[in-house]
């Protein structure tokens, strides 16, 4: 059956699955999932999700559409795509057209690469694409539009739009520098964490056993994967205190302590500082052997009197979205928690990630 | 069991109850109206409670539209309220089609069947308040209350609560600010408000945190420390009521801040408030500084970003433009603190206001350091207040230093 418009439109197929936006505590899962996008142009315009009937249709696909409409009501039509034996069998009141189909080749791979290099921003980019009423997304269009300042974003009708546009011109010309920025911060990582004699873990407690595992081998994994690529230097790890952390979490800090010589070997030695005496005994010299290494989030005044006396920080977060490039499943973005230790399987990937996903603090020529 | 009724609110031939039965069910929503144009403040209730997902217009939607999208809101796994819906809406005409479908559904789906409620801790009438701007004051403060008590035992549910209770206190502050009779009058009003939603907040909501056993290690923990137990948890809740919240003659929202606080701690016997406390920490951390004079100011939103804390900064620091970065985590405080400036417009202070928003990730550091540098070098003489998820509070702080840009770390 024809088309009455026979509207151009562009078909995108990713696995998209949109997680919520509280990625400190609700990160676990995506709270929606579809196979693509189909964006059409005008006469019919906006933006339509693509569902591709797999095998099992009775039981997987047809849940979803009354899934989608219960999480939210702004959810976009489905149009279903594919085998016309497999859409028939999903149901024959399904209307079949035939489409004209514009290429997306290029549009497809860069959503891919965006989704590779900033996955929690794509997240936000799609949770308000799919979620928030339009009239509201609007202000987000202009957010987004300042923060694209020099991309000609500017003249973007809507959120759509400027996706589109986005994805079509705009990216192009950030691709080489942010790839290349990627790489310079990868080197700069090793470099750090190499030479440094020192690494102060600054450790976020609060979770009882959890996180003191998560810590631990999170430290071990990084020093294992260091030593598998370069020789280090590292000759001490303290585990940084303060008064309100020995009070509170006495037993938490304690078991760091003892988890922390479990994964690191005996050539390193291990123990405690509290903070005030340990900034107070580095002397100008020294400060370059010692890097900090802040576990998510700390009392802030006393980072800022470490940034204050201008020491290294790297920030590394409890919970991120990664990209992977093949999984079982067909994920496309995974939600990690627990610092690093998710990512023990990555081999050659886990220095990108590292250079994706944490904060450099404390350098000078760290543009 | 009998259900306690919280507040009552009177609206153009409406009801609108909030109320309770015991913690472990959530709270309960009853709304009674005859047809007719539907209130502003159930049009506020929809967009709020679902998020901003939906648009209203009072005028563009029928009441049994609206008690369809409040159920479904209701049932929502994403949204950070819960509640039981009840309804009774008038109807006179009922071979109406549209109505026997309207009463068909209301029968088959899992609403409270409860008569109309009578009497309520707090009652407010809209339309008894003199003048526009006292009416819209009042309406405003009562959308806000009725979603304070609504909001669900999640950690976004408990920074939901704590921007709507700032923002009935800055209300009160601007209405008091107006310095009229019948302002006074209303300002009564709305304390009563301020204060049901912080006797709420440190009785039910409390209690209800403490009976859901899952998931203690995590988001409820983190709660459950910041809500703390009234030191004589009975006497001192039921005293509370009786009690003066807010001051007198204060000339700076700064000082009511401090005021209310103070009262909220002394009358509860508590060492830390939850509801206003960030407020007051920013500023007595920024009173104890020495800035020289700034003309912008570049900050981030966190969780308890609200339109409370924006006329704070700007008249402690004499500051009007702003430039504000919010992670995917404070996308509905940004969402909420525009909504709440348009509806406060008419208000010179805010409606002064400029304020930018920027969205950066938290996690996604290079990208979100090439927004920070773009936004420091859009800035002009700015004073760079960073805080909110170190990850990037940090590198802003940093980048302000070595740009030798003023700069807290708060």
């Amino acid at each position: 059956m024809g088309f009455p418009y026979d509207p151009r439109f562009r078909k995108i197929e990713f696995s998209l699955n949109v997680f919520d936006v509280d990625l400190a505590y609700l990160f676990t899962d995506a709270i929606f999932e579809a196979d693509g996008l189909l964006i059409m142009d005008d006469p019919i315009g906006g933006i339509f999700l693509l569902e591709k009937p797999s095998k099992d249709v009775y039981r997987e696909e047809w849940s979803k559409v009354p899934i989608r409409q219960l999480v939210s009501v702004n959810t976009p039509l489905t149009v279903w795509w594919g085998d016309e034996n497999r859409l028939n069998s999903l149901s024959r009141r399904l209307r079949i057209y035939r489409f004209r189909e514009a290429s997306t080749k290029k549009f497809r791979g860069n959503v891919e690469q965006l989704y590779e290099f900033f996955p929690e921003m794509m997240n936000l980019f799609f949770y308000s694409l799919l979620f928030i009423a339009k009239e509201y997304r609007n202000s987000l269009r202009e957010d987004f539009i300042r923060v694209g300042k020099g991309c000609e974003l500017g003249d973007s009708l809507d959120f759509l739009e400027l996706f589109i546009k986005f994805m079509e011109e705009g990216w192009n010309k950030y691709k080489d520098l942010i790839e290349n920025l990627i790489q310079q911060r990868e080197s700069l990582l090793k470099k750090v964490l190499a030479t440094a004699k020192v690494w102060a873990i600054l450790p976020q407690l609060g979770l009882g056993g959890y996180r003191v595992e998560a810590i631990a081998q999170s430290i071990g994994l990084l020093y294992s994967k260091l030593l598998s690529i370069s020789k280090t230097m590292l000759r001490d790890v303290i585990l940084v205190t303060n008064r309100d952390l020995r009070q509170r979490f006495p037993r938490e800090i304690s078991d760091l302590e003892c988890s922390l010589r479990e994964q690191l070997p005996t050539s390193i030695n291990v123990y405690q500082r509290d903070f005030n005496d340990l900034i107070g005994s580095i002397s100008k010299n020294e400060k370059s052997e010692i890097i900090f290494i802040l576990m998510q989030d700390w009392n802030k005044e006393l980072l800022a009197t470490l940034l204050e006396k201008e020491f290294r920080i790297l920030v590394i977060p409890e919970t991120f979205y990664i990209y992977v490039k093949s999984t079982q499943s067909k994920r496309r973005i995974e939600a990690k928690g627990r610092y690093l230790r998710d990512l023990k399987n990555y081999d050659k990937e886990f220095w990108k990630i590292l250079a994706l996903k944490v904060s450099i603090v404390g350098f000078d020529n760290d543009d | 069991m009998t259900i306690k009724w919280d507040i009552k609110v009177n609206v153009s031939n409406w009801k609108i109850f909030a109320g309770h039965f015991i913690p472990e069910l959530p709270k309960i929503l009853f709304i009674s109206g005859k047809r007719g144009q539907l209130p502003e403040i159930i049009a506020d209730l929809i967009t709020l409670a679902s998020e901003f997902m939906i648009y209203t217009e009072n005028s563009s939607m029928g009441q049994l539209r609206a008690i369809q999208l409040l159920h479904l809101i209701s049932s929502s796994p994403i949204t950070n309220y819960t509640f039981i819906l009840s309804t009774k809406v008038t109807e006179e005409e009922h071979t109406d089609p549209r109505v026997l479908g309207a009463i068909h559904r209301k029968l088959k789906t899992p609403l409270l069947l409860t008569s109309i409620p009578e009497k309520a801790m707090v009652e407010i009438s809209i339309e008894d308040a003199e003048g526009k701007l006292s009416q819209d004051f009042i309406e405003l403060s009562a959308t806000l209350t009725l979603l304070s008590l609504l909001t669900a035992a999640t950690r976004r549910g408990l920074e939901l609560r704590q921007i709507f209770f700032q923002n009935i206190v800055l209300l009160m502050y601007l209405l008091f600010k107006q310095q009229s009779e019948t302002a006074l009058s209303v300002e009564e009003k709305l304390e009563e408000m301020a204060k049901l939603v912080v006797f709420d907040t440190y009785s039910w909501y409390r209690e209800r945190l403490n009976k859901l056993m899952e998931p203690l290690e995590a988001e409820l923990r983190h709660l459950a420390v910041h809500i703390p137990a009234p030191k004589e948890e009975k006497t001192s809740l039921e005293n509370f009521l009786r009690q003066r919240l807010v001051p007198q003659y204060r000339d700076f929202f700064v000082e009511w801040i401090e005021e209310v606080t103070k009262n909220i701690k002394e009358l509860l016997g508590i060492r830390v408030e939850s509801l206003i406390g960030r407020l007051w920490l920013i500023a007595n951390t920024l009173r104890n500084k020495e800035f020289s004079a700034c003309e912008e100011i570049v900050t981030i939103a966190t969780g308890q970003w609200s339109t409370a804390q924006l006329l704070l900064l700007s008249e402690l620091l004499n500051v009007k433009k702003f430039h504000v970065l919010y992670t995917p985590n404070s996308l509905l405080p940004r969402l909420l603190d525009e909504w709440m400036r348009k509806k406060i417009m008419c208000i010179k202070a805010v409606n002064e206001l400029e304020v930018n928003y920027y969205p950066i990730p938290s996690t996604d550091a290079i990208i979100a350091e090439k927004i920070i540098d773009s936004v420091l070098e859009q800035a002009d003489k700015p004073l760079v207040i960073a805080q909110g998820p170190s990850t990037i509070s940090l590198q802003l702080y940093w980048k302000s230093r070595i740009r030798e840009k003023e700069t807290v770390l708060l």
